[in-house]
């Protein structure tokens, strides 16, 4: 039993847990009453998917994907593209969220709050 | 025009607004108006090269392959543009260049005008840039990066809009990166089953790949993804409000075009990449279908309730994005070739409706359809153009939204599912229902419309002068999209059999 | 045998192309232009109809094309003999009324004309599609543009009351518009053509009885709400509160009639007599005709106004030719086609009396008419003439039409039938002779009625102490009265209306086999 638990963790423990961290910022947007803390959730949320993308590209033994003296097979190095593709991810992520602070500041500006309760009148929860 | 500078179009398409986008602001330094026109003669150019390109497709009845900077895929980025994203990308374009143009009198009573301009419609641009780009791309990550542009500048334009467009961009902020972040999800898991991203790559290797969970996981990823930014049903929160507070000017192409193109991206994931004699492609458009009848249904019925203008064009548009997903659930070539036409003509339809809609704003201040009474005496032309296209849209023939749903009636009856029939009827008469009432409040209204007499009580965009139609540069665009409702309409076979045909029937 | 000709085409885009100089010359013009537009498209489009009558009764057909308009159905126009007939009605007709419509707006200074006269001219363009089209589709096009084009004319008053009929009409029209709809893609997809043919092109047993009658009710629906079929009638009495030209347009010409001639096309032209004997469809139609003519002759013996007991006198007249086709007899079908023809002329007549009544006089209850013959006496000869008619009396229209249906239902053995238009025609005298005899009668109100018209005629007609009505609206009144006589005696004469419906039953009987 631990065995196999073990054998699971070991091959798919890592994408375990960057689903976890995905459905808790899932869970924090949703749940959240304050926006900053909405941004703060989409941030985790958008980091878990970075986390997934480079564990796709992870090997054991592999290095990085520089040739430094003399090239090696291809199978002593890890996959780039995984990586190059969540630089631009980041890039993108990034200007989301500097979208949403300005956003935010915006709306600060015209209700005076950020608490979604006081802007919309409603209260979700107690 | 020489062999080198065509064969270059399908970038140039994507160059071209850019270059106009980074120099508006620049330009617009210089003299204030020099900025705006640069966006639109760029972007009336993207419109020809894009018919130049799609005469070359139809010509030639293949599709175009552009590697970017000389890569071949599968290892660079490639743009393929085949019929149907060819046609996609003269819809977008064309639209494009007809709402900078309705913009261009929207700023002028503005004090800081010229600033805020240049900021305007570079963000305009970089909308455009986006929605060509995802119609062009082959490269599924390069889709996501024109998907957050398209998201990025959406965004943008929904908060410079009116009283709680902030609060409106806000929302779709947080729910359309949950959309792009599910996208990314999907191809992640596609990347990790075949090692590729190029979609023609995908779809070869995903033949080979006997782990279907893991496909029915990306499936499920995509479908979240699309369906949030296309607005489908269960995962429409963000639509209304987003389509009612944004700038005027910029809804037109919000509305119309902006959740139209994930839904190209839809056909392209689900038809051209992943193999329909899947087991589980059945059910998977089955999901597709209820959601797609739940959004049609759901969608009429809650227009009915409002009476600002555009909350009953918003949710109307969750009714009519439903058709196209209806027309991939049916899944054969009339299912298909109805969803691409229904791109087409709803996006004309719902285009030309939001200029009206923001015409009345412009020139009244109007937002709610009851102050509306006796307008058609003001706005004689804006309002004809209004009467085709809502007829278009309740789908009475000849107008386009008639033949689109004749192809998805088609395609449904030919697959034996009435069901999505009796669907597209009702939805049908709830839309005529909440149009003619809008019908009776234009022609037979009581209230009559009038200029204010004193500026403070003025709400308009416009400078009161005592017109009463709209400006050139407004009326253009309004009429234009009701010519090519009836355009679209009359030469839909010409479309479908000419243009669409030989792409669908490779892909089924 | 086929004539490729544009003219069909054009006697479609002529009004059309009147709709949109009006609509763009808008209020700027005088009345004079607008009017000319009218007269002068509505001559051209007659012109251009008759002339293609002689080649129809040589057995030739015009057809023109214009292009593929959807997949595997083109947008085609063919002139058959049956299409002849309803084309001639319509375009003859709309001269007539389009002189009244002039007389009437302008005695009764009415708002709106501009829309008026574009709407009128888009609904005849419209029936002219209609009566031409060469398949479903087509058929279908112009059948909804005719839905749309007739919703500004019943709401023109745009009051309350105007806007609830306008709902009510809407209601009706686009439900089985959209049913038609889906019958019509059915019917593309399960046989693959939806090219109208003389005899239908469904064969019977292609497919489950169930579902053929399903695709038929369906169809017939559409035509059987604007023929005004109880119980789909309902929007043809509140359509009333619209001026009296569109009124007599809907209910003697282009709306009604084109809801009889859906009825037609679908069983002889989709369908064919067979298929519609074989899955029974025929007699659920004859039985709710018959109940409509029943029905409709009681409740139209009880309306007090003129315009409201004439919508019911045209609900049962419908059911005359949606009975006469569904007898499914040649010569049954041959007198349903004719009476397109007869109870337009004298319906129209009964109308546009009605209307003349009401702008010279103002009176529009039957009650207070009393003695006006002596005030209105060509106006009421005619309205004599045309009642007489519709009741069938020899030596009028609707007589020969209504002769063969008979003379159908008998070969056919069905003599109930007989007796239901015999009894109906005697219905018909009972609540039309009565009004007649007002007109006629003594009158104890004459002093009232001529103060009113006193001051009536001096606010509208201009000219106090009148006696007929305005010239305008009596010349086309004497026509219509007239042209019904005339087809009456000879039912061949002008156009040869009356062998066009013998051609037109012969080629369906013909191309379909036994006729049941």
């Amino acid at each position: 039993m631990i065995d196999i638990i073990e054998t699971f963790l070991a091959e798919k423990g890592i994408y375990m847990m960057t689903f976890i961290l995905m459905g808790l910022g899932i869970f924090g947007m949703v749940s959240s009453g304050n926006y900053m803390k909405k941004i703060m959730c989409m941030n985790i949320m958008q980091v878990s998917i970075i986390f997934f993308f480079l564990a796709l590209g992870q090997k054991e033994h592999g290095t990085l994907p520089v040739v430094v003296e003399n090239l090696l097979g291809a199978d002593a190095y890890i996959n780039p593209l995984p990586h190059a593709l969540m630089l631009t991810a980041i890039v993108v992520s990034l200007g989301t969220t500097g979208v949403a602070l300005a956003l935010l500041m915006k709306i600060k500006e015209i209700y005076g709050s950020i608490e979604e309760e006081d802007i919309t009148g409603k209260r979700w929860k107690k | 025009m020489n062999l080198f500078f065509i064969s270059h179009i399908p970038v140039l398409i994507v160059v071209i607004p850019l270059c106009a986008a980074v120099l508006c602001p620049l330009l617009s330094r210089l003299s204030p108006s020099l900025g705006k026109r640069t966006v639109i003669v760029f972007l009336f150019v993207v419109f020809v090269l894009s018919l130049i390109q799609l005469a070359g497709i139809v010509q030639s009845g293949e599709a175009v392959h552009y590697y970017l900077g000389g890569w071949e895929p599968p290892y660079g980025v490639e743009f393929v543009i085949d019929g149907v994203n060819g046609i996609i990308i003269v819809l977008v374009s064309f639209i494009g260049a007809m709402t900078a143009l309705f913009s261009s009198p929207f700023e002028e009573a503005d004090k800081n005008a010229p600033f805020k301009s240049a900021g305007y419609y570079s963000i305009l641009c970089f909308l455009v840039i986006g929605l060509l780009g995802i119609a062009s791309t082959g490269d599924a990550f390069n889709l996501y990066v024109f998907m957050e542009i398209v998201a990025l500048s959406g965004y943008g334009l929904i908060a410079i809009g009116e009283e709680k467009g902030p609060i409106a961009a806000f929302r779709y902020l947080l729910t359309g990166t949950i959309g792009a972040s599910m996208y990314l999800l999907g191809i992640g898991f596609l990347y990790s089953a075949t090692g590729t991203l190029n979609m023609a790559d995908l779809a070869v290797r995903l033949q080979r790949v006997d782990n279907l969970p893991l496909i029915a996981i990306a499936m499920a990823c995509l479908i979240v993804g699309f369906g949030i930014k296309m607005a489908l049903f269960p995962l429409h929160g963000w639509q209304p409000a987003a389509h009612s507070y944004a700038h005027p000017a910029a809804d037109p192409m919000i509305a119309g075009v902006m959740i139209k193109i994930p839904a190209y991206a839809m056909f392209r994931f689900f038809f051209c990449i992943f193999d329909s004699s899947l087991p589980m492609m059945k059910t998977i458009f089955n999901i597709i279908g209820i959601m797609a009848v739940l959004g049609i249904l759901y969608g009429s019925l809650k227009a009915l309730r409002y009476d600002k203008y555009n909350k009953i064009l918003a949710y109307s548009s969750i009714g009519q994005v439903g058709y196209i997903a209806l027309g991939f659930a049916i899944g054969n070539f009339y299912g298909i070739a109805g969803a691409v036409f229904h791109i087409l003509s709803h996006a004309f339809m719902k285009t030309g409706l939001f200029y009206t809609s923001a015409a009345f704003k412009y020139r009244y201040g109007i937002h709610y359809t009851d102050r509306l009474g006796q307008v058609y005496r003001k706005m004689p032309v804006t309002c004809g153009a209004l009467v085709v296209l809502a007829l278009s849209m309740i789908g009475l023939p000849p107008f386009a939204g008639f033949f689109g749903k004749w192809y998805l009636a088609l395609g449904a009856i030919q697959n034996g599912q009435y069901l999505y029939v009796a669907v597209l009827i009702i939805s049908s008469l709830l839309s005529a229902i909440y149009f003619f009432r809008i019908f009776e409040k234009m022609f037979m209204g009581e209230k009559t419309v009038s200029e204010p007499a004193a500026p403070e009580e003025y709400y308009g965009y416009g400078k009161l002068t005592g017109k009463t139609e709209v400006p050139l540069q407004m009326l253009i665009p309004i009429v234009s999209a009701a010519l090519m409702i009836i355009a679209l309409g009359l030469g839909n076979s010409f479309i479908v059999n000419g243009i669409l045909r030989t792409t669908i029937m490779e892909v089924l | 045998m086929t004539i490729l000709s544009i003219k069909p085409f054009l006697a479609v885009v002529i009004s059309l192309l009147a709709a949109l100089l009006i609509l763009f010359f808008g209020n700027n013009v005088r009345p004079n232009v607008r009017e000319g537009i009218t007269l002068s498209a509505a001559v051209i489009k007659a012109v251009l109809v008759f002339s293609m009558v002689p080649a129809v009764l040589a057995g030739n057909e015009y057809y023109f094309c214009l292009w593929e308009i959807v997949d595997g159905v083109e947008l085609a126009f063919r002139t058959d003999a049956a299409g002849m007939i309803f084309a001639c009605v319509a375009s003859g007709l709309w001269i007539v009324t389009s002189v009244y419509s002039i007389g009437y707006m302008r005695g009764h200074h009415e708002k709106n004309q501009t829309g008026y006269f574009a709407a009128f001219a888009v609904c005849l363009s419209s029936t002219i599609g209609i009566s031409f089209a060469a398949n479903l589709l087509t058929f279908f096009i112009f059948y909804e543009m005719l839905t749309v084009a007739t919703y500004p004319l019943v709401v023109h008053y745009r009051d309350d009351k105007a806007r609830a009929s306008g709902r009510k009409y809407l209601a009706y029209t686009l439900i089985s518009g959209q049913l038609f709809f889906a019958a019509v893609a059915a019917v593309y997809v399960i046989y693959g053509t939806c090219e109208f043919k003389a005899g239908g092109f469904i064969d019977p047993g292609s497919v489950s009885t169930g579902l053929m009658l399903m695709l038929f009710l369906l169809m017939i629906g559409g035509g059987a709400v604007k023929a005004g079929i109880m119980p789909l009638h309902g929007w043809l009495p509140s359509a009333m509160v619209a001026p009296t030209p569109v009124s007599a347009l809907l209910h003697a010409v282009a709306v009604v009639k084109a809801g009889a001639f859906c009825v037609l096309r679908v069983v002889c032209y989709v369908f064919g007599p067979e298929a519609a004997g074989w899955c029974g469809a025929d007699k659920i139609l004859a039985w709710f005709a018959v109940a409509t003519i029943l029905l409709s002759s009681f409740i139209a013996m009880r309306k007090d106004n003129l315009k409201a007991r004439l919508a019911f006198s045209t609900i049962g007249q419908l059911s005359y030719i949606v009975l006469g086709i569904s007898v499914l007899a040649p010569y049954s079908i041959t007198g349903a086609m004719f009476h397109i023809v007869a109870h337009a002329f004298l319906k129209i007549t009964l109308f546009m009396c009605a209307g003349a009544i009401y702008v010279t006089t103002g009176l529009s209850e039957i009650s207070t008419m009393g003695g006006l013959a002596k005030k209105m006496p060509v106006t009421c000869a005619c309205f004599g003439l045309a009642s007489l008619g519709i009741a069938g009396l020899p030596l009028l229209a609707g007589f020969v039409s209504k002769f063969n249906i008979i003379r159908g239902a008998l070969i056919a053995g069905k003599p109930l039938f007989v007796a239901v238009l015999v009894a109906a025609a005697l219905l018909a005298l009972s609540y039309l002779i009565p009004v007649v005899r007002v007109f006629f009668g003594k009158s104890d109100r004459s002093a009232e009625i001529s103060g009113h018209a006193q001051t009536v005629g001096e606010k509208y007609g201009g000219h106090a102490g009148y006696n007929d009505a305005a010239p305008a609206m009596l010349i086309p009144i004497v026509i219509t009265a007239v042209v019904s006589l005339v087809l009456g005696i000879m039912p061949d004469a002008g156009p040869h209306l009356y062998d066009l419906a013998v051609i037109a039953a012969e080629s369906i009987s013909g191309g379909g086999g036994a006729i049941v």
